[in-house]
């Protein structure tokens, strides 16, 4: 007969771990997000960006 | 039966990456829930959290993949400009869809999007996979983590069903067509 001295650990006692670089990564998703929304934006309303983004012509900016 | 070589690569890109990472969205969804909620049943274990790092890992990759077929692949077929003597608009699905005043619409707002919006797909799925996979255990006791990661994930697959959709749409008013024709079964 074997008795089994194992014990279960409460998940409630998990120690948390540090959470900076979540919030790193969740920053930067986000100020991509952010870029790419203003960066899309101004290439539309500006012909000097627009012709600043055409560095691979066949995606360059629709024509007007 | 054939296909062009050209909607082979727009089949690719949206019924192959881009509908397959929509299929996994509900399932990341469900693992991500199942992992990280208060009263979720203690079932963690360590091949359960590789599981979900290696499935969020293929999603970023699909994503990833669906964006750069449709941008440097099939894109750049989409917008080619018309000779202007060019009387048949067919081989240029962009002048065709502006073409028409039914149609602009399909490209001004669904090629926009695709264009822009659905970068966001890749960017959040990429965070989300890195931060659930650092975080596999602990989401469970991060209430603001878990927020974030549900809504960049949610935003996800938002971005990317309106971009399967306006896909779908675009493709069925001005389907991107030619190249080389590829046999695939030969007729009788």
């Amino acid at each position: 007969m074997t008795v089994s001295t194992q014990t279960a650990i409460p998940q409630d006692h998990v120690p948390a771990i540090p959470n900076g670089s979540a919030a790193a990564a969740i920053l930067s998703a986000g100020i991509g997000s952010f870029a790419l929304a203003i960066f899309s934006v101004a290439t539309d309303k500006s012909t000097s960006l627009k012709s600043l983004a055409a560095f691979y012509r066949p995606l360059a900016p629709s024509p007007a | 039966m054939e296909i062009t070589t050209r909607s082979l690569w727009t089949l690719v890109h949206g019924m192959g990456f881009g509908a397959l990472y929509l299929l996994a969205c509900s399932g990341a969804i469900v693992l991500l829930y199942l992992r990280s909620a208060t009263n979720a049943p203690a079932h963690s274990t360590p091949g359960s959290d590789r599981i979900l790092g290696i499935y969020l890992t293929v999603m970023a990759a699909l994503a990833w993949l669906t964006v750069l077929t449709g941008t440097y692949i099939v894109y750049p077929w989409y917008r080619a400009a018309p000779p202007a003597s060019a009387a048949n608009l067919a081989a240029f699905p962009r002048s065709l869809l502006l073409s028409n005043p039914a149609t602009k619409q399909w490209h001004l707002i669904g090629m926009e999007w695709k264009e822009h919006v659905a970068w966001l797909v890749p960017i959040a799925i990429t965070m989300a996979a890195f931060v659930a996979i650092k975080y596999a255990r602990d989401l469970k006791h991060s209430g603001a983590l878990r927020s974030a990661l549900y809504g960049f994930v949610g935003t996800s697959l938002f971005a990317a069903g309106v971009a399967g959709f306006l896909e779908a749409m675009l493709d069925k008013n001005a389907p991107v067509d030619g190249g080389q024709t590829i046999h695939l079964v030969q007729g009788e």
